[in-house]
């Protein structure tokens, strides 16, 4: 297995398990070490955030200069690599340049460098490792020759500066942060180190274990019980790893390689029926059965989990090995925006419902079953490990352990349970060896402990409410001891608050009730325990909007008071955010509430602009001053801009007036032309009787109009309707003009469908000619025609077709 | 005389020029702006040639060059390596160098005597460097960046250096250059002093961010106008400190 040969290759680094006894022997906790480790970040604050690189240009101190332009003329020849020395001439100094000792001494600088960004060298110290000429040659391979570069660092030398990254990077990258703050490394160091430590000339070598290997969980950085610490480094430790026998060792393969072809037989075969629900992983030893646990031996569970991917391994601690592994990935975070489909979907108000969500969401689901699957399958090696170290993303965690129900299954709340103390990448195995490697890999350090005065403890140490958690407000309490606001300025300052936000209160009351209290409101103003934002806490106030009585009356629209408030002292810079300077909250101008309230702002500002120990104008965001003038000129406007308002009104009114008229007019005239057209009808309707335009008219029009007499004639309640009773319903001369025009349109479907008579009665009541065959006249007959013959019979038909031979 | 200028907006001009005594070498630019105001100061004396390296137009940051010769990294094509044989003069030699850091500029910093190399650049390239350029070369460091010819301008005159670079440093590497230093900055406080600067023994041409302390730090210290380096202690100290803290 891979891990295993990992293993091996690194083993010259000291692990956890297996310290030397003669190191082991006496070794203590020095507190004094803990501290100065945790202490000796860079000076003045976190080398990481926020620090620039040292080599970051920044104004120097002006004590620094005449000595940096001293340096403009040619120096004398020296080597500051090699800890300074002194050439008597150019020549030598170059011929030194090119030696190996030379370069030996400018890597090691450079490395050192690397390794203390941000230190200071004072002038004519020189704390990285010198060589001289003489042993140079063996001491360090050339740059050139050397495979690596220098700048990646050589072989030996990595092991160092990747470490020392990892300590800087595990402080910001573990968000689970036990240990409230300081190194993540406990540092041990022989009995006589602690003993002589006064000896401010000594060197001491420590051993560092990461802090979350002995503190127990929960405890953070309260307290470290020293003794209780080496009494577990010691328990920690183990017997040897057994050395086998070449004979061993080949069967071990054997047996290696025999289950592994085994697995992979099943596994065809577990393809072949089609048990494959697309889960891609890889497992050894677990599958079938779980491994045999060395009873002389510890177990370390490491477990991944991020993205889709998952990896959990079990490592023997005396041998180093992985015992049993499993990976698994599945496709569960989105592409290109990334993070779990189920974060995205009750991040969103409704769930997405594309093919791929769904997909995820399934993913999703499935790699938590098989987790849960694969830690009830592995739980007794959970419960045999000493430590099961977890790295899961923190909204995946509370189902990730099967629920406690199932019977035994490990639950987070188990003090085996750790998270992992560094960072981690994606979640394979290669990660879990790498990490393994870290965790139990003994640091060593050496301190110079004449170097640099010992800092007194931390002021974080000195309180007793570090693991109290983070202050959520962004201030950091320092424990000192805060000025508390006199109780009766506060409650006097809560009642104005109130009393400006009654709108029963008129302004001159309210500067009248100022104006008695003077002394006691600008106590209340000019006392720092007050604070700025006083109004947080007052009743009936919103205090986060309005923090100040100056915004109060601002957003109340009082601007009399506002020229007021501002002459006894309040603040207009001050915003409500937080902190109350802060740029991102409003000043009490951008809350006035109306424009009188903020011209009172400008019209202060214009009075009082330029004063020695005036206001800072620009923070308080108040536009360029207003002076009287221009008020009056602003209110001219304002009042000539209302006036036009109005007149566009007026006009507008006029226009829509004169729109109305004309629209009546022209409904009216439609009105008379539809009427003129009914009455034009009409006139030619009293022609009805047959004799006086009988001759003009077709015989089918005739027809038409008798008829149409007739039906009105018929229905008299049709009839009737064109003239209501004025009387009984006094209609509106519109409402007239519609009843009429239905009356004319009822009239004239009347004619219409009127015209629309079953032609045999036409042609029955049309006909006045007699009949061809025996000459009786038609009239009211229908007539049996053929060809221009029309007969009154039947029969005369028939007596007509014989006579005439058809 | 120094001279501000600005390459279509960037004030990283080191990066887009190469200037030396022989010749001056002018990234192909949207306009003639940049090329002009070399072209202005300089044309009469040295040429002032158009070029692009691989294609690209960071040309200061991949050559490096003295009066005696000119290293053009690998990926030169042949076009470009045969335009610049013909637009240099003679006198100076071109050689392109197979070198895994192949920006050539950012890891070498060289005046017509002495050259300052990164540590890691190899054995050959050292020995090419040293016939090309007729030049002494030290592997070296300027305040602990392995990038020497980017934190560094120097010129046979004198040399700026990275604002932190101390002052036994400052001192080793003076003597060893035989030139004045000073540590400095360009381009109101940047530190990259090869990108914002290119400097040779009669002009020097800075961003257009450069300051006019900065500038007339430049001038003192490369003694363009007959400035001294001591203007920097006596005359200028007050102005300096003024600005400075």
């Amino acid at each position: 297995m891979a891990g295993k040969g990992k293993g091996k290759a690194r083993a010259p680094a000291m692990s956890l398990f297996h310290m030397p006894t003669a190191v082991l022997e006496g070794l203590r906790l020095p507190r004094r070490l803990n501290l100065r480790v945790s202490a000796a970040r860079a000076p003045g604050g976190d080398t990481r955030s926020g620090a620039a690189h040292y080599s970051t240009p920044h104004a120097d101190d002006a004590a620094g200069l005449p000595r940096a332009f001293a340096a403009a003329r040619v120096a004398k020849p020296t080597c500051h690599a090699c800890g300074g020395r002194d050439f008597d001439g150019i020549d030598e100094q170059r011929a030194h340049f090119k030696t190996a000792a030379h370069q030996a001494n400018a890597a090691s600088k450079l490395e050192w460098r690397r390794l203390n960004p941000g230190v200071e060298i004072a002038a004519g110290e020189y704390p990285w490792h010198t060589v001289d000429d003489g042993e140079a040659d063996a001491a360090e391979p050339d740059w050139s020759e050397s495979d690596d570069s220098l700048v990646a660092g050589d072989s030996g030398a990595r092991a160092a500066p990747r470490r020392a990254q990892h300590v800087a990077a595990d402080r910001d990258s573990d968000a689970d942060g036990e240990e409230a703050d300081g190194s993540p490394f406990l540092w041990f160091a022989p009995a006589a180190a602690e003993s002589d430590a006064d000896d401010a000339s000594r060197s001491v070598t420590a051993y560092g274990v990461y802090r979350r290997m002995l503190v127990p969980k929960g405890t953070g950085d309260a307290y470290v019980d020293a003794d209780h610490m080496v009494q577990e480094l010691r328990q920690m430790q183990l017997p040897e790893a057994p050395t086998k026998t070449q004979r061993e060792l080949m069967n071990e393969r054997r047996e290696q390689a025999e289950r592994r072809r085994e697995q992979a037989e099943q596994r065809r075969e577990a393809a072949k029926s089609g048990d494959d629900d697309g889960a891609s992983g890889s497992s050894s030893g677990a599958d079938s059965a779980l491994p045999a646990i060395d009873p002389q031996s510890s177990l370390w569970t490491i477990i991944g989990s991020n993205g889709g991917f998952f990896a959990a391994a079990v490592f023997d601690n005396r041998t180093g090995t992985v015992i049993a592994h499993k990976t698994m990935q599945r496709y569960t975070t989105r592409r290109k925006q990334g993070g779990l489909q189920s974060r995205q979907d009750s991040s969103m108000g409704s769930a997405a419902n594309s093919a791929g969500a769904q997909i995820r969401r399934y993913n999703e689901r499935k790699l938590q079953e098989d987790t849960h699957e694969l830690l009830r399958r592995w739980q007794p090696l959970l419960a045999a490990s000493t430590f099961v170290f977890v790295r899961v993303p923190r909204p995946s965690r509370k189902a990730f352990f099967p629920p406690a129900s199932a019977a035994g299954c490990v639950q987070w709340g188990d003090p085996r349970i750790r998270s992992v103390p560094v960072t981690m990448g994606r979640p394979t195995l290669t990660e879990l060896q790498r990490v393994y490697l870290d965790l139990t890999t003994v640091r060593v350090t050496t301190f110079d402990l004449s170097r640099s005065s010992l800092p007194g403890p931390r002021p974080a140490e000195a309180g007793s409410a570090e693991s109290g958690g983070d202050d959520d407000d962004g201030a950091v309490s320092d424990h000192t001891l805060e000025p508390e606001p006199r109780p009766d300025l506060i409650e006097f300052l809560h009642a104005t608050a109130q009393m400006i936000a009654d709108a029963a209160q008129t302004d001159e009351q309210i500067v009248a009730h100022l104006c008695d209290n003077l002394a006691t409101f600008l106590d209340a103003l000019s006392d720092p325990a007050v604070g700025m934002r006083y109004l947080e806490g007052a009743a009936g106030v919103q205090g986060h909007r309005t923090p100040t009585l100056l915004h109060l009356a601002a957003a109340q629209g009082r601007a009399e008071l506002v020229g007021f408030l501002m002459d006894n002292g309040e603040d207009p810079t001050i915003t409500n955010g937080r902190p109350p300077l802060f740029a991102g909250g409003m000043t009490a101008y951008e809350v006035a509430k109306d424009r009188a309230t903020r011209d009172a702002f400008r019209i202060y500002r214009f009075k009082h602009e330029g004063e020695p120990d005036g206001v800072e104008w620009e923070r308080t965001r108040v536009p360029p001053p207003l002076s009287h003038d221009q008020q009056r000129a602003n209110q001219e406007r304002a009042r000539e801009k209302k006036k036009r308002e109005q007149d566009r009104r007026k006009q507008r009114a006029k226009e829509q007036k004169t729109r109305r008229q004309r629209a009546q007019q022209i409904a009216a005239a439609d009105d008379a032309a539809l009427d003129e057209a009914a009455r034009d009808t009409p006139q030619q309707e009293p022609p009805y009787s047959l004799r006086r335009r009988v001759g003009g008219l077709s015989s089918a029009e005739l027809h038409a109009r008798t008829l149409a007499m007739a039906s009105a004639a018929w229905t008299p309640q049709a009839a009737a309707t064109p003239a209501p009773e004025p009387k009984q319903r006094p209609v509106s001369p519109a409402s007239q003009r519609a009843i009429d025009r239905e009356l004319r349109f009822q009239a004239a479907e009347r004619r219409r469908l009127a015209q629309k008579t079953p032609a045999a009665v036409r042609r029955a009541t049309t006909s006045t000619d007699p009949c061809t065959h025996c000459g009786r006249p038609l009239h009211g007959l229908v007539p049996f025609e053929q060809f221009d013959w029309k007969c009154c019979s039947i029969e005369c038909l028939h007596a007509h077709q014989a006579q005439q031979g058809a | 005389m120094a001279v501000r200028a600005q390459f279509e907006s960037s004030n990283e001009i080191g990066v887009f020029s190469k200037l030396t005594n022989s010749y001056s070498l002018v990234a192909l630019g949207g306009s003639e702006n940049f090329y002009s105001v070399f072209e202005g100061e300089l044309g009469d004396v040295i040429p002032v040639i158009h070029t692009s390296i691989a294609g690209m137009r960071t040309i200061g940051r991949l050559t490096a060059g003295n009066k005696r010769g000119l290293l053009v990294p690998n990926s030169t094509t042949d076009q470009e390596l045969q335009h610049l044989r013909n637009s240099l003069p003679d006198s100076v030699a071109i050689q392109r160098i197979e070198e895994r850091l192949s920006a050539l500029g950012n890891v070498i910093a060289c005046n017509d005597y002495v050259a300052l190399v990164h540590p890691d650049l190899d054995r050959e390239t050292e020995e090419i460097i040293a016939d090309v350029l007729g030049v002494e070369v030290f592997r070296q460091t300027i305040a602990d960046n392995v990038l020497v010819g980017s934190y560094c301008a120097i010129s046979n005159q004198g040399g700026l250096v990275h604002p932190r670079t101390s002052m036994g440093d400052q001192d080793e590497l003076s003597s060893l250059l035989q030139i004045p230093l000073v540590a400095g900055t360009v381009n109101r406080g940047s530190d990259v002093i090869g990108a914002g600067l290119v400097v040779n023994d009669w002009a020097a041409f800075s961003g257009m961010d450069t300051t006019s302390t900065e500038l007339s730090v430049v001038e003192s210290i490369f003694k363009i106008q007959d400035a001294q380096p001591s203007a920097i202690v006596g005359d200028m100290r007050d102005s300096l400190i003024d600005n400075y803290s």
